[in-house]
């Protein structure tokens, strides 16, 4: 027999049924693939972090989007298949409206080909590879300046500020590595300077005695090397061991501890350009996320979780601009990053050009006792 | 040039600690142990912790404890996972892939343990330097080529004048007869397994140093066994000559050629070494 109290109870469960239901096909899937393990598991697992807080910060502040963010990160333990296979996924079975990643440049050109073909938003906060933004994709964005802006800032102030006439180019021999070089080589011709040599090592190498011994043979003035935090660790502290003494630029490798770990006390003195350096961008975006990551994890930010977090935060922004968020079809979502121009992000302001690369700061740093010190931020 | 010499003389003895265990087990056991470069890893790893617990520990000391502690693990490993294997007369198919498996394992239980991060011994040995004139060398790379002296006597002097290196020679060489001579073949086999861990292990604390350690550097025993093979596989003289033969052709190769083929030239090195002399460079031949 139906009562008043078990009508009632059933209604109750039918609405928090209806509510679970509207709220869980509310939920917005945004993808995150990056290296989560093996040696480059910091590329992946920081600008994991700073996007989970710039979630929980807007989801805190109110803010209706980030709400409704569902983040399903996946490791791709920097393998270009299985970053691809997780982009796969995420196409299909999460139905996801955009990926952050892929961090390394050659996970991100195996993504591309996936995230392309099944029309969803690609927004990698690190890789540097030109390539990636000369295939007239439309699909594909970076917070991270290209190779060549990186090379060509970084060349330049190495003229300027360093003085630097003889230089060596020491490279990854993957996408990452030859990019990078190129770039920076043709930052230097720019500037009327030819490097005195270059080489490229295999990823695997731990042993660079064989290739120091042409760089201390050309007596360079300035050594550059455009590698991950492990080898350029180790050539630092082999060039060291080997008494060459000269300046050392080492692309973003001193933003990680670890570089100085493994170079050792040589790792005193070596440059390096960072995506992003905390306390640099002194603007109020910048100082609040400085501020708020430094009372929860009692320290500054990376370069990495700086990118993971504007990465995040531009996502937001953009879906914010839509009439209906939850709603949004992937082409809207493009055509709203599209048109992101002079986002006030907490590493920086970014504006996003028409090929989908990203105008942004370079901060350059020096590695001294005490930590790393901004040299120069470049606009 | 003469700073690549050292320093592949360095590496190569190092691939020959690795590469005299695989030659080791192979006698001992009929089996090519693929795990071997990932004990190795274990036995850096095992130094890496002994540091951590006690950060003043004399490296010699740290290879002692790295090295033991690499030996019980092999001591369970041979006999709880391999031996049953033998035993039951598996086919050398089933036998690399059971061996390729633990070594996975051992890489990853690595990583859930130690952390996917490359990690340092922070000793002073690290930034020690040996001046000759102009030349600076790391000091790791005169423990390393020591310690391998040290070992090759300690193990010749095993294989030649202990009642264990005897048994270990005659199981080697005649299976059957040592059975009938009274010989544990099974022991022999523990035995040969756990001196070939604790070897493994030695190689990983010299290599440490020199570099850092990590989960996936057992990828050093894919060289490592092309060295057993160029010197003659299951030959232990030639275990050392190939690591020293391969360690110097890419060091040197890498001066001469270019580094980012270093790889490349180590393995073409094997390559033509063994078109020339098909059985290894002191090898006679490998039964089937």
């Amino acid at each position: 027999m139906k009562t008043k109290a078990g009508n009632l109870v059933r209604a109750i469960v039918g609405i928090a049924t209806a509510a679970g239901l509207t709220s869980a096909f509310a939920q917005i899937p945004i993808g995150l693939v990056g290296p989560m393990s093996g040696a480059a598991a910091v590329y992946g697992t920081e600008p994991l972090a700073g996007a989970r807080f710039a979630l929980d910060e807007l989801t805190a502040a109110g803010n209706a989007v980030a709400r409704q963010i569902k983040l399903i990160p996946a490791d791709s333990t920097a393998n270009p298949g299985l970053a691809a296979q997780a982009a796969e996924r995420m196409a299909i079975s999460d139905n996801v409206v955009a990926i952050i990643g892929g961090m390394t440049s050659a996970e991100t050109q195996a993504m591309v080909e996936v995230t392309r073909k099944a029309g969803i938003v690609q927004l990698s906060p690190l890789a540097q590879d030109n390539a990636l933004t000369q295939q007239k994709n439309p699909w594909f964005f970076r917070i991270a300046q290209n190779a060549d802006a990186f090379g060509s800032k970084t060349a330049q102030w190495a003229a300027d500020k360093l003085n630097a006439k003889r230089v060596y180019v020491l490279s990854r021999n993957d996408n990452y590595g030859q990019s990078n070089s190129d770039a920076f080589i043709a930052g230097l011709k720019a500037k009327g300077l030819m490097p005195v040599g270059q080489a490229a090592y295999e990823p695997t190498a731990k042993d660079f005695r064989p290739v120091l011994q042409k760089v201390a043979d050309a007596k360079p003035d300035l050594v550059a090397i455009m590698g991950f935090y492990t080898d350029a660790g180790l050539i630092v502290k082999q060039m060291s061991e080997m008494q060459i003494k000269t300046q050392i630029y080492a692309n973003t490798a001193p933003g990680l501890p670890q570089f100085a770990e493994i170079a050792g006390p040589a790792a005193n003195g070596v440059y390096g350009a960072l995506y992003y350096f905390a306390g640099s961008i002194d603007t109020e975006a910048g100082t609040r996320f400085v501020g708020a990551w430094k009372a929860k994890y009692k320290r500054a930010p990376s370069q990495y979780e700086g990118m993971g977090y504007d990465s995040m935060r531009l996502l937001v922004h953009a879906l914010g601009t839509l009439p209906d968020p939850a709603k949004a079809t992937p082409e809207q979502l493009r055509t709203a990053i599209a048109k992101v121009n002079g986002f006030a992000g907490a590493t920086g302001t970014i504006s996003l050009t028409p090929s989908g690369d990203a105008e942004r700061p370079l901060p350059i740093v020096k590695l001294g006792t005490e930590g790393l010190v901004l040299d120069r931020l470049v606009q | 040039m003469l700073s690549a010499l050292i320093s592949g003389l360095a590496i190569g003895c190092v691939y020959g600690l690795v590469a005299i265990g695989f030659s080791m087990v192979f006698r001992a056991m009929g089996l090519v142990n693929f795990a071997q470069g990932d004990i190795l890893m274990l036995g850096a790893f095992f130094g890496f912790t002994i540091l951590t617990w006690v950060p003043a520990m004399p490296y010699l000391l740290v290879l002692l404890g790295a090295s033991l502690g690499a030996g019980v693990f092999g001591f369970f490993l041979e006999r709880f996972l391999l031996r049953p294997a033998v035993r039951r007369h598996a086919g050398q198919t089933y036998l690399v892939l059971l061996t390729l498996g633990i070594g996975i394992v051992l890489s990853n239980g690595a990583r859930l343990v130690w952390g996917a991060n490359p990690v340092i011994y922070n000793i002073p040995l690290r930034h020690e330097l040996v001046r000759f004139g102009d030349v600076a060398l790391p000091m790791p790379y005169f423990y390393i080529v020591a310690g391998v002296v040290v070992i090759l006597l300690l193990l010749q002097y095993i294989f030649t004048r202990t009642w264990v290196g005897l048994t270990l020679r005659a199981v080697a060489d005649d299976p059957q007869s040592a059975r009938l001579m009274g010989i544990s073949v099974s022991n022999a086999s523990t035995t040969a397994f756990v001196i070939a861990c604790m070897l493994g292990a030695a190689a990983g604390v010299f290599y440490a140093p020199l570099f850092y350690v990590s989960f996936d550097m057992g990828l050093i025993g894919v060289k490592a066994f092309a060295a057993a093979v160029v010197g003659g596989f299951g030959n232990l003289p030639g275990a050392v000559v190939g690591g020293l033969v391969i360690g110097i052709a890419e060091a040197v190769g890498g001066v001469l050629i270019g580094t980012e083929y270093q790889d490349s030239i180590a393995f073409a090195t094997m390559i033509v070494l063994l078109l020339i002399r098909p059985r290894g460079l002191l090898g006679k031949g490998v039964a089937a």
